[in-house]
């Protein structure tokens, strides 16, 4: 298995004491890995580093290529005058020089991501008209359309009905088998222990490995301070910090 | 033709000056606007109330709808034509920007460069509409169509189209209003898009609100 990201002793911050560090793991091809942690415990600064937003303090990150990134859903606005399908579109900015215009093939792609997030019929919808699974999935179908090795996402599930989690999970599964590399923000413990690898952070790596290795009372104890509930017949079951 | 050059270099200082101080966290884009905005529009009231304000200040603050010369409608024209061009090259940055500032680099945009060359074209119409309605009215027909087009709703490529007809529409439909009500021709065109602006607010809340209700 080829690795799209080694990343090797990275430390990170924003000026004060570094908000990320010791932070040492791989992705390859076709590997999901969860990356567990509290707000504030350092998940975003992970992803602002690998997309090149902010500076490293320290360590080396090695990457095959670039990220196709999705945002929390949340933060876009859902008056702005865009279809579905403009925004899988704007997934063609960081390939197709931006003074050009968006060729025919670019269109049947984006059309094309849509599809493959079960939106084909949507794609003339306004995206604010959307649900919060439907928008999300949208998000997906823009990182699909950057057409990168490797796909960034910050808690997807979040503000999701059940059925659009499901199907977005699925969506997921596949992606990997294609081959890519899913690195997925989140708070759901027992979905996490679902994938391939898990990177627990709490302001430094507490621990990277196999589900059955890291998701131990104690890890997660590590990981989440206080935050943890432990509930009959599960080893380890969390109340999401600030679910909306 | 001095007086746009001298416009031109006062609204891009202001823009720059916008973009500068609306980017410190503490001040705020809103806030900054408002800063610069006062600052300069008493700096404006200090020069033309002392006793070597220039003759032709008032034309500058109320414009001459009827009194635009040939030569000016050209400049005008070609600036127009600029603005439109950096637009349609400009749209897809504008899209990412516009629809989440925050994650646009990750998506390969540029949001300063972006926002720059906003406040830039937005200065160079600013200039273009001060000829013919002046510095005060000119709001209105830079606001005025483009808060009419967000209301009747589509994409946004589709909304720009809709706002430049409907603010040569109402440009032509004050004209007319000022010929034959007797009115001033600038105040008249302001005027019109402003009420039509009312009509249309009016006639969108009315759609929605349930039948029975309405």
């Amino acid at each position: 298995m080829t690795e799209l990201i080694a990343v090797e002793d990275l430390a990170a911050g924003y000026g004060g004491p570094s908000a990320l560090e010791d932070v040492t793991f791989a992705l390859r091809r076709g590997e999901r890995i969860g990356v567990l942690g509290p707000n504030g415990g350092g998940k975003s600064t992970l992803f602002r580093v690998l997309l090149g937003e902010l500076q490293p303090l320290r360590g080396r990150i090695r990457s095959a290529g670039g990220f196709g990134y999705v945002p929390q859903t949340e933060r876009s606005r859902l008056d702005y005058p865009v279809t579905a399908l403009d925004v899988a579109l704007m997934g063609t900015l960081s390939r197709v020089p931006w003074w050009q215009p968006i060729a025919r093939a670019e269109r049947e792609r984006a059309l094309a991501a849509l599809e493959r997030v079960g939106l084909a019929d949507r794609a003339r919808k306004q995206f604010g008209e959307l649900s919060g699974g439907q928008r999300q999935r949208v998000l997906v179908a823009r990182a699909l359309v950057q057409d990168q090795p490797v796909l960034l996402l910050d808690e997807p599930f979040t503000g999701v009905d059940e059925p659009s989690a499901q199907l977005l999970e699925l969506l997921l599964d596949d992606l990997a088998a294609d081959g890519r590399g899913i690195l997925i923000a989140t708070h759901d413990v027992e979905q996490v222990a679902r994938w391939d690898e898990v990177l627990c952070l709490n302001r430094r790596q507490v621990a990277f490995g196999p589900p059955e290795e890291t998701l131990t009372p104690a890890v997660l104890a590590e990981t989440y301070g206080a935050e943890i509930v432990r509930l009959e017949g599960v080893p380890a079951a969390l109340l999401p910090p600030h679910h909306h | 033709m001095p007086l746009l050059l001298g416009g031109a270099v006062g609204v891009l200082g202001a823009a720059t000056a916008v973009a500068l101080a609306g980017r410190a966290p503490e001040i705020g884009r809103d806030t900054a606007v408002g800063i610069v905005i006062t600052t300069l529009f008493g700096l404006g009231v200090l020069l033309a109330l002392s006793q070597a304000a220039p003759p032709g200040l008032g034309q500058l603050l109320f414009g001459d709808l009827l009194g635009v010369s040939r030569k000016d409608v050209i400049v005008s024209a070609t600036l127009a034509g600029l603005v439109v061009g950096a637009l349609a090259l400009l749209h897809r940055q504008l899209l990412v920007v516009g629809f989440d500032r925050s994650t646009s680099r990750a998506l390969g945009a540029h949001p300063l460069l972006v926002d720059l060359a906003l406040l830039g074209l937005v200065a160079v119409t600013v200039v273009i509409g001060v000829q013919a309605l002046g510095n005060l009215l000119v709001i209105a027909i830079v606001i005025g169509p483009a808060a009419i087009a967000a209301l009747l709703g589509g994409r946004l490529a589709t909304m720009m189209a809709a706002a430049a007809a409907i603010a040569i529409g109402c440009a032509l439909a004050g004209l007319y209003l000022s010929y034959y009500a007797n009115t001033a021709a600038g105040a008249s065109v302001a005027a019109v898009t402003v009420g039509l602006y009312l009509l249309v607010r009016l006639g969108a809340s009315i759609r929605r609100s349930p039948p029975g209700l309405a």
